[in-house]
């Protein structure tokens, strides 16, 4: 049986160590493996930094890859081979005499050496397998998103990196309908206890009683399909389309990445339609936002002078199966990263959303909750200093826990709001004015529950989504149904930054 | 009742003392409710219509580029 062959190299040994791999154990001609290696691992070592240094590993059985080879390749006339590829990255050169030692293994867990793995399949030439690099490995990483941590073993020792997994699709088991499932499934598995990572079999295991066709080699997946299989697995999936939405759309997707969930989206061309993850945002130029000739005020608030920060543009992060990970695209143009005229033109149509199933309030109907509120405070509550925003969801635990631990406000705030019973997701619409959100601080908060779906109540009816408004040092809630103004005397303080990975720093 | 006061028993006597607290009578509250209520649903059909037009949008597009 052939033996762990275990490699310490630099990032940039890559290429090289790839060309003799493929001719070594695939007995390829170097034409076909200078092939493989240009067009499907140059462009993710083009990404990486250059400073990286490797541990790669073979043979190595991968979970994803291992699924695929049981439930199709091994049927096939053409052998294909078992074991995959494992490399794994570290942002400081390794001491390979150290490696064993725990005080060494220590040291590059608690420092963040560790980047994250990669895994090439035997599945020539689309050889980039399941992954989880953690963004600080790329050369771009000025954004925040979605990261879980996820755990993997170099060299027989346990080490954990902060990533959102990835895989490139093989084309006949997974095409990017199954990909893009996969890797949202991959993320929520490792990042809540709830949830639990889905192999392909699984996917087309959910989808049988959906599909009227084979499913193997797949042709791809419906729109349909994709939420159907969010929703089986304990979501309750939202359907957003640009078409419909309009200008409320954007809005909406930006809503749920600062909430810190990651859509699916649905890119469509000329006969060619595609799926991706949209994970996160780049990191703001807040002072270009509000210093602007005419700042784009909302109408719907009569003279409130409000900018909603989830309808300015930026570029997202993208996981696209045709690309190295997180790729930053405008909405407008996600595919600026392919080359193919195609490909540029293409829009984002649609997305899924996999909503937890019991938060019934979503983005669209929050704004205009918040939007309503603010109107009808007017002028006692809201006066017309102009103001920025931001809206999204978060887990009452995690949003208690900063007003909690939150210096810059009062004893007396803190015990108001921690204090106050809320359902385990609520909305937040932090309001600044210009140069408090410049500063990443806010003057005031409208909190809503998100299990009231509000526009279900009948006008006569005593029920408001409001949890709390805190504004102009004054903290407002209802008790037995009726309003409550509280003086707390606030002062601007620290926004909310729970919910993405902020990369940069 | 328990006799023992809570913390937010303690912070609530504390700020009646200090007449930090307003709270508005019945028909204030309906009134504000009520309003707040007629400006949220004025816009519920359309953003009910759009789910509804979304859904169906969706249906046979097949994602496999």
């Amino acid at each position: 049986m052939e033996k762990i062959g275990v490699y310490v190299l630099p990032v940039k040994q890559l290429g090289e160590f790839l060309l003799d791999f493929y001719q070594t154990n695939f007995g390829i001609e170097e034409s076909f493996a200078k092939v493989i290696v240009s067009e499907y691992a140059d462009p993710l070592i083009a990404v990486l930094k250059d400073d990286l240094t490797m541990v790669i590993e073979h043979p190595y059985v991968d979970k994803m890859y291992r699924n695929t080879f049981y439930h199709f390749y091994s049927s096939k006339l053409k052998p294909y081979k078992r074991d995959s590829l494992r490399i794994s990255f570290f942002s400081v050169a390794i001491d390979e005499k150290k490696f064993w030692q725990k005080e060494y293994v220590d040291y590059l867990q608690e420092k963040d050496y560790y980047y994250g793995f990669l895994v090439l399949r035997p599945t020539l030439p689309k050889i980039i397998g399941r992954n989880a690099i953690n963004p600080k490995a790329f050369k771009d990483h000025k954004f925040r998103c979605c990261a879980a941590r996820i755990p993997a073993t170099v060299n027989a020792v346990k080490f954990v990196s902060e990533a959102f997994p990835h895989s490139s699709q093989d084309g006949q088991v997974i095409t990017c309908a199954e990909t893009t499932i996969w890797s949202l499934l991959e993320y929520f598995g490792n990042r809540y206890a709830e949830y639990k990572p889905l192999l392909p079999s699984d996917i087309h295991q959910i989808l049988r009683k959906f599909s009227f066709k084979r499913q193997m080699p797949s042709d791809g997946l419906t729109a349909e399909q994709i939420a159907y299989t969010v929703r089986e697995v304990g979501f309750g999936a939202m359907l957003y389309s640009k078409a419909k939405h309009q200008e409320l759309f954007y809005g909406a997707l930006s809503a749920f990445i600062e909430s810190g969930i990651p859509v699916v989206g649905v890119i469509k061309g000329t006969n060619l339609a595609h799926a991706v993850n949209i994970i996160g945002a780049a990191i703001d130029d807040r002072k270009a936002i509000v210093n602007v000739e005419k700042p784009p005020f909302e109408n719907d608030v009569d003279d409130h002078l409000i900018i909603d920060y989830n309808k300015v543009a930026r570029k997202y992060v993208f996981i696209d199966d045709n690309h190295p990970p997180y790729r930053l695209a405008d909405l407008d143009k996600p595919c600026t990263h392919y080359k193919h005229a195609d490909w540029q033109a293409c829009q984002l149509t649609n997305i899924i959303v996999p909503l937890y199933h019991r938060i019934y309030l979503d983005p669209i109907r929050a704004r205009n909750n918040v939007l309503a509120l603010i109107k009808l405070g007017k002028p006692h509550q809201f006066d017309a200093v102009p103001r920025v925003m931001r809206l999204f969801l978060a887990s009452s635990r995690s949003y208690k826990q900063y007003i909690a631990l939150n210096e810059e406000l009062s004893v007396d705030a803190k015990e108001l709001i921690t204090l106050l019973p809320m359902p385990k997701f609520i909305w937040i619409a932090e309001l600044s004015t210009f140069d408090s959100f410049v500063n990443q601080h806010v003057t005031g908060v409208i909190a809503l529950d998100a299990t009231e779906p509000a526009d279900f109540t009948d006008s006569s009816d005593f029920q408001v989504p409001l949890l709390y408004l805190l504004e102009k040092g004054k903290f407002i809630t209802i008790d037995s149904g009726k309003y409550e103004i509280i003086g707390t005397f606030d002062k601007p303080f620290r926004a909310y930054e729970g919910n993405l990975v902020n990369f940069e720093r | 009742m328990t006799k023992f006061k809570s913390s937010y028993d303690k912070l609530r006597e504390r700020l009646q003392q200090e007449q930090r607290i307003t709270v508005l009578t019945a028909e204030e509250s309906i009134k504000i409710t009520s309003d707040l209520n007629k400006e949220i649903k004025s816009k519920v059909a359309e953003i009910r219509a759009k789910e509804v037009e979304t859904e169906q949008e969706l249906a046979g597009i097949v994602l496999n580029a």
